[in-house]
């Protein structure tokens, strides 16, 4: 039985979010707390009189990635020093609230999963309970990933 | 901070109690706030460390917990008159160094008794994130 499996414990180098730009210039996200690589297929689905179940197929799918990072200043506004209109530059909520498409790249350690899409779903909150900025994230993936 | 609150206890109207800067324990073991009481020993801190965010590149954000027990001892049978003046304003230790953001202030009370004497427990916890 294989048991590659991938071990992405707390301190080690993967996995790590890339955003880009159509200006060079990446925006690493560095304080992730968990990620979710969601693909889920539409499904057409009919019925047989010959068949006691549906019959499905699956169609076009809907891609996301889903995470919760920490807030931290520079990865969320951006950093000044960086080249204008880059990745960098922008930060999360400036890529969100110019809707610049973004090349994301996620490094699992062995394999890189990456595509194009959009940052959406920025809700940063902080409580008396809980007194650390924290923010889910949410990348709207146009089209398929691309897996190497 | 056992010497801020020494000192913070040292400030407020005592009654019959009085404030020593001795430990509640001797070198035995034994509680010396039952040995004498009506007199207020503040023992030393403990520290505890607890994560509360962690991230997948290695930051840990931690809640740092500082606690402080304060002990006394009284009658058991006879309720000193200036105790429940006493432990209020104790309670009022927790306050100290209000310009030290702390993320939470705790005071826990708790009492038992031993040899015909109440033992009255203040728990102070001081909590910062790190």
């Amino acid at each position: 039985m294989a048991t590659d499996y991938i071990l992405s414990a707390a301190g080690s180098s993967n996995p790590i979010l890339t955003l880009t730009s159509s200006v060079a210039g990446d925006l690493v996200i560095p304080t992730l707390q968990d990620v979710t690589i969601n693909n889920a297929n539409d499904v057409f689905s009919w019925t047989q009189l010959n068949e006691s179940a549906k019959l499905q197929v699956p169609t076009t799918a809907t891609n996301s990635i889903s995470t919760n990072i920490v807030v931290e200043l520079e990865s969320f506004f951006g950093d000044g020093t960086a080249t204008s209109g880059s990745a960098a530059k922008l930060g999360l909520l400036g890529l969100s609230t110019a809707k610049t498409e973004v090349e994301f790249e996620i490094n699992l350690g062995t394999k890189t999963i990456s595509g194009t899409g959009y940052v959406t779903g920025l809700a940063p909150a902080v409580s008396a309970d809980s007194p650390v900025w924290v923010t889910p994230v949410t990348i709207t993936v146009s089209g398929e990933y691309t897996v190497s | 901070m056992r010497q801020e609150i020494l000192d913070y206890i040292g400030t407020l109207p005592l009654g019959s109690f009085s404030l020593t800067a001795e430990l509640p324990w001797d070198n035995s073991g034994s509680p010396l706030f039952i040995k004498n009481p009506k007199r207020i020993y503040v023992a030393s801190p403990d520290y505890a460390t607890d994560p509360i965010i962690q991230t997948l590149n290695g930051l840990i954000i931690n809640n740092d917990v500082i606690s402080v027990k304060i002990y006394f001892s009284s009658d058991a049978k006879t309720q000193p008159p200036d105790y429940d003046t006493l432990l209020s304003d104790l309670r009022t230790t927790i306050n100290i160094n209000p310009e030290t953001i702390y993320s939470n202030r705790q005071t826990i009370i708790s009492k038992s008794f031993e040899n015909d004497m109440l033992v009255t427990e203040i728990e102070l916890r001081f909590t910062k994130l790190l």
